[in-house]
């Protein structure tokens, strides 16, 4: 093919307008440090990407939202020990109560006043809250989960959250399913531990025998649906703490994911920019030998 | 015969004369578009004497070395481009406005709106919570709103770059027109200079650089004509023939998807060039994104809207179709998240619902009217029941939800642009082949004109020895007498 200054200039200029351009995405690349500079770098790649980074973005979220459901389930399981300890410890007080011939009135007034005594533990137990929420009220804005009479003002739903464990987790259980009362069908324990009172200040003898037997039945149903109740947080404590593990996991997956059709390989790139580097001062130097050299510069 | 010696060497001098000429003047010409080389045509006086001796030299013509077939084949190539050159151009412009991925665009916003609800279902009665999600959403409708108004002006720029709406007098339209104008006048001047026997190398060259600026607007094929002119063709439609010139105009527009280039007698030209490229962008592909968006807008608002509608507020607001709202409940229902536009209390889906969508001013002015609780929550009571907050948490993961259509949109940006730009590069590199081809045939070589002009000195310097000897002989002559 014969060669003319203007097919000469053109290719050599659009030779280094094309190296040009291969550096300049480089330079983009290292400078960003992402391959995926525009959604034409890589379609797929970059579809890709968004789906990942949603499904990263959830995840994220369910495990901010597991530490809400900790929070809860820390309360929750240590109101639950503690209401099942004290339950026990009136168990045990009642069992004297039952022992046939060695009470006095002075004794059971005694141990009534000790009974009496945790119903304001178990009702600051039955009020806690977390934020300004209280945990055993079930979904119900209310101020106080159990009133000071010990009536139940919650409703029988558990608060969950999606903590990413396929549905959401319940991360407490409503006040009536620990501590009785409201539709759960079991007796409130304010209201047993009343007439273990009751009784036990009517002093000994065959009527309040046979009411304290009475209350012994009541108190070991409310103990093993305390004891229930305190299970199933232990249970959704091991579900949130699974959801957590998983959701790390899967995390990590995903940002390696999303940093394998992203990241720039420095130890590709930076080799790759140098040799194109070399050939395009190769390419200037080409231009400014090649273009300049005529016949007419050695006419005298 | 001594005169015979000086009327050869006179001829000589001008036909060196006329080759350092045309060396010079292909040499000035070195990089003038459309400027094919010229080359000085001689032969030799025919002898008229018995003795055969020649009777110098003459110049026959000079004539352009031209390539029919390699102007063809580089007309093509640049018609293709142009409307590749066009084409990536354009889509470079749209893909700005879809800045993916990135921590702040489109898809970001939406993860941010997911995870703020998903913060509100753990505490869905918190001010603040509400307040962020409001927030969220806004700016989700703010940044649909801000897109489609970016593809939008970018549609409107391309159109007044054609030259506007049934206009026919400015941007490319009025390029178009005045070449073909050039062109058909060119024709007239090329077949009368001919016909008059003058140069015409100057005119044809001009007729080339405008029927190659014309090839690359518009796409068109050329047919050379006995008599020197060429007619142009865009399809099977003449735009020139002779010095006939048809005047283009715009036809339709772009919210019909049928913009179009017609002859004044409405014939409408096919796609082709820099203009082809354009209208394709304008009529189909820029409302075809548009319309996508519109379709994430569509998918937001309706998803949101009807958990909305079936919810209940944490302060005991049922939406009107939940069962809360149910008779007897004869109160205040909640309000849609999204509607039409600022002024508007309902949603509509369409193809440009991305241009409008908006929150609902009533939930700007009282966050706490977004649906958290169930729909069977009891009207009235205060809940943190976080049923429809944790659905709505859930939609940016839904098959058929708006990041699911932001993806596919962003995919097919990317995939049209990065095709764009791949067509870009491959016609890039026929053109430049086609025209090297051409170049090749008709461009000037400096060397090779210095060679000319060596060689037409030379020449030139022994025919001035010749009327010197040939003197010097006719004075010895005379001397002698």
């Amino acid at each position: 093919m014969r060669i003319t200054d203007l097919s000469l200039t053109t290719q050599l200029s659009n030779s280094l307008q094309s190296q040009e351009q291969t550096i300049n995405t480089l330079d983009n690349q290292l400078a960003s440090g992402t391959t995926l500079l525009t959604p034409s770098s890589n379609p797929i790649a970059v579809s890709n990407v968004l789906g990942y980074q949603n499904q990263l973005s959830q995840i994220n979220s369910q495990q901010a939202n597991v530490t809400t459901a900790q929070s809860w389930l820390g309360l929750a399981n240590s109101a639950a020990t503690q209401t099942v300890s004290t339950m026990q410890q009136i168990r045990t007080i009642l069992l004297q109560a039952l022992n046939v011939g060695v009470n006095n009135s002075q004794t059971y007034n005694s141990m009534a006043q000790q009974i009496q005594g945790t119903t304001q533990q178990l009702l600051g137990l039955a009020n806690t809250s977390y934020g300004q929420t209280q945990i055993f009220a079930g979904t119900a804005l209310v101020n106080q989960a159990f009133s000071s009479s010990g009536t139940y003002n919650g409703n029988s739903t558990p608060f969950t959250v999606d903590v990413g464990s396929g549905s959401p987790v319940a991360v407490s259980v409503p006040g009536d399913q620990l501590f009785g009362g409201g539709t759960s069908g079991v007796q409130s324990i304010f209201t047993t531990i009343k007439n273990i009172v009751t009784n036990l200040q009517a002093g000994p003898g065959s009527a309040s025998y046979s009411g304290l037997q009475a209350d012994m039945t009541a108190l070991n149903t409310n103990l093993s649906q305390a004891e229930i109740a305190a299970d199933t947080i232990g249970e959704s404590t091991q579900q949130v703490n699974a959801a957590s593990t998983s959701n790390q996991n899967t995390s990590t997956e995903l940002q390696t994911a999303i940093s394998n059709l992203a990241a720039v390989n420095i130890a590709n790139v930076s080799p790759t920019l140098q040799a194109d580097m070399t050939s395009y001062q190769a390419a200037l130097y080409a231009v400014s030998k090649a273009v300049p050299e005529t016949l007419a510069q050695f006419i005298n | 015969m001594s005169d015979l010696s000086l009327q050869i060497a006179a001829s000589a001098v001008a036909a060196d004369q006329a080759q350092l000429d045309t060396a010079a003047n292909n040499l000035a010409n070195v990089s003038t578009p459309g400027y094919a080389q010229q080359v000085v045509n001689l032969t030799d006086f025919t002898p008229s004497t018995s003795q055969g001796v020649g009777e110098g030299v003459q110049i026959q013509s000079v004539t352009q070395s031209t390539s029919a077939l390699d102007e063809q084949q580089n007309l093509i190539a640049q018609g293709q481009l142009g409307s590749a050159n066009e084409s990536a151009q354009i889509l470079g412009l749209v893909q700005n406005s879809f800045p993916e991925p990135s921590s702040t665009a489109l898809q970001s916003q939406l993860s941010t709106l997911w995870s703020d609800i998903s913060n509100l279902a753990t505490q869905p009665n918190s001010a603040s919570a509400q307040q962020q999600v409001v927030q969220d959403a806004s700016n989700v409708a703010n940044t649909l709103n801000g897109t489609y108004g970016q593809l939008s002006s970018i549609s409107q720029q391309l159109v007044n770059n054609l030259g506007g709406i049934g206009s026919s007098s400015s941007g490319y339209m009025a390029q178009a027109n005045q070449l073909i104008g050039e062109i058909a006048n060119l024709n007239g001047s090329i077949v009368a200079a001919q016909n008059g026997g003058q140069d015409i190398n100057a005119l044809s060259d001009q007729r080339r650089a405008d029927i190659s600026s014309l090839g690359s607007l518009l796409g068109i094929r050329t047919v050379s004509e006995v008599n020197g002119s060429v007619t142009i063709l865009s399809g099977g439609i003449q735009l020139v023939s002779g010095t006939n010139a048809v005047k283009l105009q715009t036809t339709g527009q772009p919210a019909t998807a049928n913009l179009a280039v017609e002859t004044a007698a409405g014939n409408v030209l096919p796609s082709g060039g820099k203009i082809g490229a354009l209208l394709q962008a304008v009529n189909t592909t820029i409302p075809g994104y548009q319309s996508q968006l519109s379709n994430v807008a569509d998918s937001l608002a309706t998803n949101l809207n009807n958990l909305q509608s079936q919810g209940v507020s944490s302060a005991g607001v049922p939406g009107p179709t939940s069962a809360a709202a149910a008779p007897p409940y004869a109160g205040t229902t909640l309000p849609s998240i999204f509607v039409d536009n600022s002024s508007s209390t309902t949603y509509t889906t369409g193809s440009s619902s991305a241009a409008s969508i908006a929150i609902n001013p009533q939930l700007l002015a009282n966050p706490a009217l977004i649906a958290t609780a169930s729909g069977t929550s009891a009207a009235g009571v205060a809940t943190i029941d976080p049923t429809t907050a944790q659905a709505m948490a859930n939609i940016g993961q839904l098959s058929t939800g708006p990041n699911t259509i932001y993806q596919s949109l962003v995919a097919s940006v990317g995939n049209d642009t990065a095709q764009a730009n791949n067509t870009q590069t491959t016609t890039q590199a026929m053109a430049n082949s086609t025209s090297a081809q051409l170049l090749s045939v008709e461009g000037v070589s400096t060397n090779e004109q210095t060679v000319n002009m060596l060689s037409a000195q030379q020449a030139y310097q022994a025919s001035a020895a010749i009327i010197n000897s040939t003197t010097t002989v006719l004075n010895a002559l005379l001397a002698a007498v």
